[in-house]
């Protein structure tokens, strides 16, 4: 009982985004912009408490985070502000009994490889075309699960 | 990412630090929370504070400061010089400014020492007054603060009762407040130069209302915070962002040529949804953007324009943005006619009924008539109802001219031959007052006679679409007083097959849309097949209008329909031609004998 007391306000925040690096910023390689999303965002999430996943392809982006539920509202408003992405979907913001992602400050995983298929293409589709679904949701988090779980964590250099 | 000095102070008007210093940028790196936080901070205290440098150029004012020295527009480029800056304190004389000036400048000459408590006080007027201050706050920058008895007043500090009607910011959001946007507006009208390009931007959030109906007044009060901060983070340090009341906003555009590129980014930001309170919210935004001197001069008009895109943008459904245009106005202005026509058209006796024929398609007898309202102005000749009863709607008059037409039309309904009935349309006007609905259909039968058995009331489906159950409750009330109902249009908009379950309707009007399309799209007969099917099964009769020809007749009758109304059988006609029609078509129900 208590335990469930101290978690009630963590929440879990899963939404997805178009990339728009490329086209907002000519100059910039998106391999670099990703190392500072990624700096800042570890810095900033350890101090905040926020755990969480991001996942990158060549379409856009999914991230989870799992935090404060305040927090996790601040935080998300300063994702909406960055002008390298659009299309801002959430897929789904409930609270949660335990964080999926209790070790990373902010997995990353660059699912950007050629000839594989782009696992957020179809996602983006969904959200953008018939509206965000609650399996969604639950897709990204799964997906995330074992992206993170195969893959080494990038880190920034 | 913005880098953290970047950050502009919340109010919108005053900058910070736009060039920063090289040290100052490496602290604000690190310090960026901090930095934001103590932004926040000053665009709260009541105290309008400016940063100056040795050379007595502000890098940077909070919102306070904005106000006290007014709008800040054709500055040359650079940081602003403090004498300049001083200018805009109307009340203030040219030797009170020297002594402002060179109270800052012996100041940071003398290393921060200067006399008493560093202080000067300037009157401004009978009895307002300013005690300026000045402190060294390192690297080369001082602060000076300005106390305004005025500001303090409104912000509740000093003795007496606080007068709200004072304040210059809008107490939820901390962005100026209607009362500031007409003073700069005024002044930047006033002293605009030949070369000015100004423009407003007027926003105004879609389906805000939803919000504080659905997750309650205080989600929607966070979620205004909200809009305000993602709407600061996208204007620039000279622009002036109002919130001039509910879910309206404006930005004041000293330099206007960006207006439309920033009136679509903010419609884009708002759109992003947002966390309230542990719920997600999606929004919108509509803009209306107009320019000054080009749709001014006055400021009056400036707004208006601006005022008028904005409708126009709403109009298109939201999530848009427009300019103005001088066809906006005259629609406008034609629109101010028809209402100003509309108003007086009921005490001028311009409206009449028309009464269109009901026939049952078994027995081939009259059921009855709808009610149609007509309007034949004087000059304008007969204005078709889709036309006059949207604008009677939006400005109200449609719950007296529905209750005049309740009234007549019972009068003439309680002489035709039994079981006639008389079909009424109620407008979702008239559905939201309950009591007075039931009080004017109780008065209109008792004052007819008409027996509350021959009186059907025809409700759209979009009426019974509002968010409570309360237009639910008014139909049951005057189901339980023996008054039949009757779904209007049905097929069109949000049509659902299971709102006709919300209510026990006794009559299914199957749109003419759906008739028209008879024989040449096979979707039609689908639809009025399905319907008529439904009605069948939930015991409720289904008439199909609009039907022409004979041909569409038999089809109707073919899918199911039991009643049908249109021109095959009567266009709809005056009082005085009933008896005539009667004569030709016999009256009668499935269950009752022919009358007459």
């Amino acid at each position: 009982m208590r335990k469930t007391h101290v978690n009630a306000s963590l929440y879990r925040l899963i939404y997805c985004s178009r990339n728009v690096i490329g086209r907002v910023m000519p100059g910039a390689t998106v391999d670099d912009e990703l190392r500072t999303i990624l700096a800042v965002a570890r810095r900033r999430n350890k101090s905040d408490g926020i755990t969480g996943a991001l996942l990158f392809t060549a379409s856009g982006f999914a991230q989870v985070l799992e935090g404060p539920r305040e927090t996790v509202e601040v935080t998300f408003e300063r994702i909406t502000a960055d002008p390298r992405h659009a299309g801002v979907t959430v897929l789904s913001f409930t609270p949660t009994e335990r964080r999926s992602f209790p070790d990373w400050s902010m997995a990353f995983t660059a699912q950007a490889a050629k000839g594989k298929p782009d696992p957020l293409e179809h996602l983006l589709a969904d959200a953008t075309f018939a509206g965000p679904r609650a399996t969604t949701g639950s897709d990204v988090l799964r997906l995330l699960e074992k992206v993170v779980q195969r893959e080494d964590a990038w880190i920034a250099a | 990412m913005r880098e953290p000095w970047a950050m502009r102070a919340p109010d919108g008007l005053g900058t910070a630090f736009s060039t920063p210093p090289a040290k100052a940028v490496a602290a604000g790196r690190e310090r960026g929370e901090g930095n934001r936080l103590a932004q926040t901070l000053l665009a709260h205290v009541p105290l309008a504070v400016a940063v100056i440098d040795a050379e007595l150029r502000l890098s940077f004012w909070n919102q306070q400061a904005a106000i006290l020295f007014g709008a800040v527009s054709g500055r040359a480029a650079g940081l602003p010089r403090l004498a300049d800056i001083l200018k805009g304190i109307e009340t203030l004389t040219p030797v009170q400014r020297d002594r402002i000036t060179a109270f800052a400048a012996s100041h940071i000459a003398s290393g921060d020492r200067t006399e008493p408590d560093g202080s000067l006080r300037v009157s401004l007027g009978r009895d307002r007054r300013i005690v300026i201050q000045i402190r060294g706050i390192g690297l080369q920058r001082w602060m000076v603060q300005f106390f305004d008895g005025k500001m303090a007043l409104a912000a509740g500090l000093t003795e007496g009762s606080r007068d709200n009607g004072d304040a210059w910011l809008d107490a939820l959001t901390g962005l100026s407040n209607r009362r500031h946007f007409n003073q700069i507006l005024h002044r930047l009208v006033d002293d605009a130069a030949a070369d000015a390009t100004a423009a407003l931007v007027m926003i105004d959030l879609d389906r805000f209302k939803r919000v504080n109906d659905t997750l309650g007044h205080p989600a929607g009060d966070a979620l205004l915070c909200l809009v305000a901060q993602r709407m600061r983070r996208e204007i620039r340090e000279d622009d002036v962002l109002v919130r001039l009341g509910g879910d309206e906003f404006v930005i004041l555009l000293p330099r206007g040529e960006r207006a439309e590129i920033l009136a679509a980014r903010l419609v884009d930001v708002l759109s992003s949804p947002f966390l309230v309170e542990g719920q997600v919210v999606n929004i919108g935004a509509s803009a209306g953007v107009a320019y000054f001197p080009e749709h001014g001069p006055s400021a009056d008009d400036f707004v208006r324009h601006a005022d008028l895109a904005l409708y126009d943008a709403k109009s298109a459904g939201g999530g848009t943005v427009r300019r103005f245009d001088p066809a906006m106005a005259e629609e406008a202005s034609a629109r101010r006619d028809l209402e100003t026509d509309l108003r007086k058209a009921l005490a001028l006796g311009e409206f009449s009924l028309a009464y269109q024929a009901q026939l049952n398609v078994k027995n081939q007898t009259l059921t009855g008539f709808e009610a149609l309202l007509r309007w034949n102005h004087p000059v304008r000749g007969i204005v078709p109802p889709a036309v006059f009863i949207p604008v009677a709607e939006e400005i109200g008059c449609i719950v007296a001219l529905g209750e005049w037409v309740l009234r007549s039309a019972c009068h003439e309904a309680a002489r035709w031959p039994e079981p006639l009935s008389l079909a009424v349309n109620v407008s979702a006007r008239q559905l939201e007052d309950s009591e007075r609905l039931f009080s004017v259909v109780q008065a209109a039968l008792v004052a007819s006679g008409l027996p509350a058995e021959r009186l059907e009331l025809e409700v759209t489906e979009s009426s019974l679409l509002a968010k409570d159950t309360h237009v639910v409750d008014t139909l049951h009330r005057l189901r339980a007083a023996g008054i039949r109902i009757t779904m209007d249009d049905f097929g069109t908009g949000y049509s659902s097959l299971s709102q006709l379950r919300s209510f026990p309707f006794s009559k299914i009007k199957i749109d003419r849309s759906f008739i028209a399309g008879l024989g040449s799209d096979a979707q039609s007969t689908a639809v009025i097949r399905a319907i008529a099917a439904f009605g069948a099964g939930l015991g409720m009769t289904t008439i199909a209008e609009g039907v022409e020809t004979a041909q569409q007749a038999a089809l109707v009758e073919a899918d199911g329909c039991t009643d049908i109304q249109g021109y095959l059988i009567s266009r709809p006609i005056p009082a005085s031609e009933i008896d005539a029609l009667l004569r030709q078509h016999p009256a009668g129900t499935e269950t009752t004998s022919i009358a007459g």
